[in-house]
């Protein structure tokens, strides 16, 4: 088994991998009740978006799915320290919370047909929907796996643009940043026609289409850079990231 | 919050969509396998024709530029012709393909306008049915949809 510290011929020393994901558990450990917190409330913030959608496609009504969240988190999560039992070379979170919380929905569904689940008292997490809105109907007939893995991706997502358009800004490429946000992301999210670039040189005051051409090029291998500085945070090794990216790509691409 | 819940509500094709940008093939690294259709006629519009033997002679101008004055000479444009054609004809990307074809064009319509010199064996009602189907695209600028306009009903 690969080990932490193994040297590769090509990823070179993995121990200087250390994604900020797995500091982040880790820090689960750590003596400080604070600072314990602020990790959990960060991988919370992370993840019970998925884990919520999961369990709508699972079937449960709003409400179950939320009592259920918050007991995941707490009971699972919490009290049962699912996060500091993981170890970094078993795989990739995600997935392994995945597999927990398939395991937390049977152990749930035994306890709730024996009359024996009690809600549980202590920490409630708040779960603010008004963040994501109702749950969409569209792709109701995904699974619920394929539902977790999607609403990650979209908070990477986010979290790519997000930081894409704060760097532009700060390195005075808010005209790049926009002609790229019209002619690429916004088609995507609004599901409509891509404007032209000559539309776009008008609207953004860019002098002919070669330089709006190439202001998208430009932006577009930045938001690859910032996707793999996303990835990067959530695996072991520099290999992995474009794994990660080929894998998810392939879970959303199913039919 | 807005976006945040437009990727949230994304089907998962569309969703393929957004997270396929961020994918960097490295068979496909170049900006040329990247861009869109309009991006792709910009690029070649944005290419030096290289006039007399000298490569850095200031007369090199861009295609844009040539097709965009109005004292372009037979000559250039031949060799605009000539460049878009074989690009055309060796290009293995639709898009690439499409776009040297309209440049193609754009030139013989340029031909037509500002010289009367028709530089190809097409006939004119072909050449008409070429130039009023390329100037419907939405890709193409305004300016050289109206050249080929021009170019039918001289």
């Amino acid at each position: 088994m690969k080990r932490r510290d193994d040297h590769t011929s090509m990823g070179g020393n993995q121990h200087a991998f250390d994604s900020t994901h797995w500091s982040l558990i880790r820090q689960l450990d750590c003596p400080d009740k604070n600072q314990r917190d602020e990790a959990a409330n960060k991988i919370f913030v992370q993840y019970w978006k998925p884990v919520y959608c999961y369990l709508r496609r699972k079937g449960y009504s709003n409400d179950q799915a939320k009592d259920m969240t918050q007991g995941f988190f707490c009971d699972v999560f919490i009290h049962r320290q699912l996060a500091q039992r993981v170890r970094q070379n078993q795989g990739r979170f995600r997935i392994y919370l995945l597999k927990a919380l398939d395991r937390y929905v049977i152990d749930w569904h035994h306890k709730e047909t024996a009359g024996k689940r009690s809600p549980k008292k202590g920490v409630l997490l708040d779960l603010d929907l008004s963040e994501i809105g109702d749950l969409p109907d569209e792709g109701l007939e995904q699974t619920p796996e394929r539902a977790f893995q999607s609403v990650w991706a979209s908070g990477i997502l986010h979290q790519v643009l997000g930081n894409l358009k704060k760097a532009a800004s700060e390195d005075g490429l808010s005209v790049h940043w926009n002609v790229f946000y019209a002619k690429v992301v916004e088609p995507i999210l609004n599901e409509s026609e891509s404007p032209s670039l000559v539309e776009l040189c008008s609207l953004y005051g860019v002098q002919n289409e070669t330089i709006a051409s190439n202001m998208i090029v430009t932006m577009k291998r930045k938001f690859q850079a910032q996707m793999r500085q996303c990835i990067r945070q959530y695996v072991d090794s520099e290999p992995e990231v474009d794994q990660e990216i080929g894998e998810i790509f392939q879970i959303l691409s199913k039919g | 919050m807005q976006e945040e819940k437009q990727l949230f509500r994304l089907n998962p094709e569309r969703l393929s969509h957004l997270w396929k940008v961020g994918i960097v093939n490295p068979s496909e690294g170049s900006a040329e396998q990247t861009e869109d259709r309009d991006q792709c006629f910009a690029r070649l519009l944005s290419e030096k024709i290289l006039i007399g033997s000298d490569p850095d002679t200031t007369a090199n101008r861009s295609i844009r530029e040539y097709l965009t004055c109005s004292s372009t000479g037979m000559e250039i444009l031949v060799k605009i012709r000539d460049w878009a054609k074989e690009l055309s004809r060796k290009s293995d990307n639709l898009m690439e393909h499409d776009a040297a074809n309209t440049i193609y064009f754009l030139a013989i319509a340029y031909g037509i306008v500002f010289h009367k010199n028709k530089a190809t064996k097409y006939s004119q009602d072909e050449l008409n049915q070429a130039f009023n189907r390329i100037a419907k695209e939405k890709w193409i600028p305004d300016s050289y949809q109206q050249l080929l306009r021009r170019a039918v009903v001289s």
